[in-house]
C-alpha cells in the first residue's frame, strides 16, 4: 500500500515491508494494510514539555525541513504526513542539571498519523530529554481476556510514527531517556536518525513494553572523530505483544566509540526482536565498538504443571540478530548474543523455600530486567518502571 | 512424621532408588550416610519434589500423600531441604527472598503477614543464630558467597522458615571445622521435640556435633542397615566396603 491511497496525496511513498532486510520481523505495511482508515487527526496537542528553564527552547515544528544529508523511506513517509511535532535549537554553552521532560498524548483516533520532531546541540551543549510514549487501552480493544491473542496477527486501530532527527555539533552532549508503553491492538514506531560531530556523546536509553506493537529505530552516524554513542535498551513484551529494537551504528571517523547493552523479556504469546548493525567504514580506524543482547523466553505456567496444559499459549519467542559490517582493519569490534529460558534449578530453589511457580518467575524475570533498569540515569524513569514491571503477570 | 514406604526413582530410566523405606518420628535425628553415587542427593530432591524424577512408592508427610504436593506446597506443609549446592540468584536480595518467602509459607500457615520491622527483627535473630555476617542480608541470594557462606545461609533460611522436618543435603561438605562446628551448633539450638532433621553426610565429624538417633546406611538405592549414633563410628573406621561384601 501506497501513502496516497490513504491521504490522497500525490506522493507515492513505500511502506516499510518485509522485503527490506531492516523491516523483516515488523512489515508497516500489512499492518496498514489491516487497518481500519483515519476518521480523523488528533486535537488536542501531540507533546508537552514539563515547566524547566529551557521549555522555551522547544517549539512547534513548522516546516519539518530536514536537517539530515539523507533521508530514508521510513522519515519521508512521516514528513509527508505532516502533523507536526517539535523543534529545538540547544544554543552553545547550555548545560542544565536537570532534565527536560517531554509527554505525547495517546493517539485518540483510529488510523495512523506521524510527527517529526528535531533538535540540534550546538557546539559544547549539554542536555538530557526524558520522552514518555504511552498509548491507552483502546475501548474497541480486540483483546478477550480468555482468548489469547498476538499483537502482529491482530488488527491494528491505531499507529503513531514519530521522526526524530538529532543533531549534535562538536563536543555536544545528548542524553535520551525513553519509555514506550503500547497495549494490544495499538502499534508506535519511532526513529531516531543522529549525526554527530568531533568529540561528541550521544546516550539513548529505551524501555519499550506491552502487548501492543512496538518498533524502535535508533540510526546513528558518527561523522566526526572522537565521538561516542551509547545505546541501553530494555524490552517487556507481555500479553501478545510484538516489540522490535533495531539499531544501525555508523563509524565514519577515527577513534569512535559505541556501546550497546539490550535485553529483552518474551512473555508466553509474545515476541521480541533485537537487531543490531554495527558499520565500521575503512577510515574507521581505531573504533571501538561492542555489542551485547540478551534475551530471555518465559514459558507458560501450563507447561510446569502435568494438568492444566493450554495448547493455545506457546512460550515467549525471540529474535536476535547482530549484524556487524567491518571495513577497517585497526579495530576492536566485539559482539554477544545469548537467548534462554530461565533456570530450572533457580525456580525449584525458589519453590522449595514455599514461592509459587509464578512468584519465582516473576522473582528472577524481574532480577533480569533489573540490571538494565538500574542504570536507566533518572530515578523518576527507573521508579515508573519498576512500577509497570511489578503489575505485570509474567503469563 | 515422614513415612516413606517402597520408594522408587529413575531418571532417563535408569533407576537410583530401588524400594526405600524409612520412617522418622517427631524430634528425632536421622542420619543417612552411603557412598558416592547410592542415592543420598537422588533421596533428597525427591523429597523436596525436584522435577526430572521418575518416582513411584509411597511418601506420606504429617498425613499428606507427599509426592502429590508441588514443591512449595511441601515446603508449606514444613519440609525444607537443605541444598548440597545452594543456587545463585543474582539481581534478588537475601532479605527480598526471605521476606517473599516467609508470607507466602506464613500466609499458607494461616499467619498473617510480618511487619517490616518485625520481620527484620526476627532476620537479624536467626542471622546471628549462624553467625552470618548481616552484610549479606542485603546482596544477591548466594552470589559470590564462600562455600560456607552459601551452607550458611541455607541454615539461615532453614531457622526463618521453622520446618517441621529438615533435610541436610551434604552440608557439612566443603565446610572448614569452624563453620562445621557453626552450622552444627545452628541446627542443634533448632532441634525440638516436633522437629526433625534428616542429615545425609559422608562424614563423621558432623555427626559428632549433632548425635543422631539413628543412623542409616544408603546402598545402591536401598537401606540396607540402621542403627544408632555406633553405626556411624564404625563406618568412619571400616568404610563402606565390609558392608558391601554382606549385602552382595
Amino acid at each position: 500500500m501506497t501513502l496516497n491511497s490513504i491521504t490522497g496525496s500525490a506522493q507515492t511513498t513505500e511502506w516499510p515491508n518485509s522485503r527490506i532486510e531492516a523491516w523483516k520481523y515488523t512489515d508497516l505495511n500489512q499492518l496498514v494494510s489491516n487497518m481500519p482508515l483515519s476518521n480523523g487527526s488528533p486535537s488536542i496537542p501531540l507533546w508537552q514539555v514539563e515547566p524547566h528553564d529551557l521549555q522555551s527552547l522547544f517549539t512547534e515544528l513548522e516546516s519539518p525541513e530536514a536537517i539530515l544529508r539523507e533521508l530514508d523511506g521510513f522519515s519521508r513517509l512521516v514528513h509527508a504526513a505532516g502533523r507536526g511535532g517539535w523543534l529545538a535549537h540547544i544554543p552553545a554553552g547550555t548545560s542544565s542539571n536537570f532534565p527536560v521532560r517531554l509527554t505525547y498524548t495517546p493517539s485518540s483516533n483510529a488510523g495512523w498519523s506521524g510527527y517529526t520532531h528535531q533538535i540540534q546541540v550546538a557546539e559544547g551543549a549539554r542536555i538530557t530529554l526524558i520522552e514518555e510514549f504511552e498509548e491507552d487501552e483502546s475501548p474497541e480493544n480486540l483483546s478477550v481476556k480468555n482468548e489469547p491473542l498476538e499483537a502482529y496477527s491482530t488488527p491494528v486501530l491505531s499507529m503513531t510514527l514519530h521522526h526524530l532527527q538529532v543533531n549534535l555539533a562538536r563536543g555536544a552532549e545528548l542524553k535520551l531517556i525513553r519509555l514506550f508503553h503500547c497495549p494490544m491492538s495499538k502499534a508506535l514506531v519511532h526513529q531516531i536518525d543522529a549525526q554527530q560531530e568531533e568529540g561528541s556523546n550521544l546516550e539513548v536509553q529505551t524501555v519499550v513494553m506491552g502487548s501492543g506493537i512496538i518498533r524502535n529505530n535508533i540510526h546513528i552516524q558518527q561523522l566526526g572523530d572522537r565521538c561516542s554513542s551509547n545505546l541501553l535498551g530494555l524490552s517487556v513484551a507481555i500479553g501478545g505483544g510484538h516489540l522490535d529494537q533495531y539499531s544501525r551504528i555508523r563509524h565514519n571517523a577515527l577513534e569512535g566509540n559505541s556501546h550497546q547493552h539490550y535485553k529483552a523479556i518474551a512473555a508466553p504469546n509474545s515476541t521480541t526482536i533485537f537487531n543490531g548493525v554495527l558499520r565500521v567504514e575503512p577510515n574507521a580506524q581505531q573504533t571501538n565498538a561492542y555489542q551485547r543482547s540478551s534475551n530471555l523466553m518465559l514459558d507458560p505456567a501450563s507447561l510446569s504443571r502435568v494438568n492444566g496444559s493450554s495448547p493455545s499459549i506457546r512460550s515467549g519467542k525471540v529474535n536476535a540478530k547482530p549484524e556487524l559490517q567491518i571495513f577497517a582493519d585497526n579495530v576492536k569490534c566485539s559482539h554477544g548474543a545469548t537467548m534462554g529460558k530461565l533456570n530450572t534449578d533457580s525456580i525449584f530453589y525458589l519453590q522449595s523455600r514455599g514461592l509459587t511457580f509464578e512468584e519465582a518467575q516473576k522473582i528472577l524475570t524481574l532480577a533480569f530486567a533489573m540490571e538494565i533498569v538500574d542504570q536507566l540515569e533518572d530515578e523518576r524513569m527507573r521508579a515508573k518502571v519498576i512500577s509497570i514491571l511489578d503489575l505485570k503477570q509474567w503469563q | 512424621m515422614l513415612e516413606i514406604i517402597d520408594l522408587h526413582a529413575s531418571v532417563d530410566d535408569k533407576p537410583i532408588l530401588k524400594g526405600l523405606n524409612l520412617q522418622i518420628r517427631p524430634g528425632e535425628v536421622h542420619a543417612i550416610m552411603g557412598p558416592n553415587g547410592s542415592g543420598k542427593s537422588t533421596l533428597s530432591h525427591v523429597l523436596a519434589g525436584r522435577p526430572g524424577y521418575d518416582v513411584r512408592g509411597s511418601v506420606r508427610f504429617n498425613g499428606q500423600d507427599l509426592l502429590d504436593l508441588a514443591p512449595e506446597e511441601r515446603a508449606w506443609a514444613g519440609l525444607f531441604l537443605a541444598f548440597q549446592y545452594p543456587v545463585e540468584i543474582p539481581g534478588v536480595s537475601n532479605t527480598n527472598f526471605m521476606r517473599s518467602a516467609l508470607n507466602q509459607v506464613r500466609n499458607q500457615r494461616g499467619l498473617s503477614a510480618l511487619e517490616a520491622g518485625d520481620f527484620l527483627k526476627i532476620m537479624r535473630e536467626k542471622a546471628a543464630l549462624v553467625q552470618l555476617d548481616p552484610s549479606f542480608l542485603s546482596r544477591p541470594v548466594n552470589l559470590g558467597f564462600s562455600g560456607g557462606e552459601k551452607k550458611r545461609n541455607e541454615i539461615f533460611q532453614m531457622a526463618m522458615l521453622d520446618p517441621r522436618l529438615a533435610i541436610l543435603d551434604e552440608t557439612d561438605s566443603g565446610l572448614d571445622i569452624d563453620a562445621l562446628r557453626i552450622v552444627a551448633e545452628g541446627v542443634q539450638k533448632l532441634r525440638r521435640e516436633d522437629n526433625s532433621f534428616l542429615v545425609i553426610t559422608h562424614y563423621q565429624r558432623l555427626l559428632d556435633h549433632l548425635k543422631p538417633d539413628i543412623v542409616h546406611v544408603l546402598m545402591d538405592g536401598k537401606i540396607i542397615r540402621t542403627g544408632d549414633h555406633t553405626l556411624a563410628l564404625e563406618l568412619e573406621e571400616k568404610g563402606y566396603d565390609w558392608l558391601k561384601a554382606k549385602f552382595v
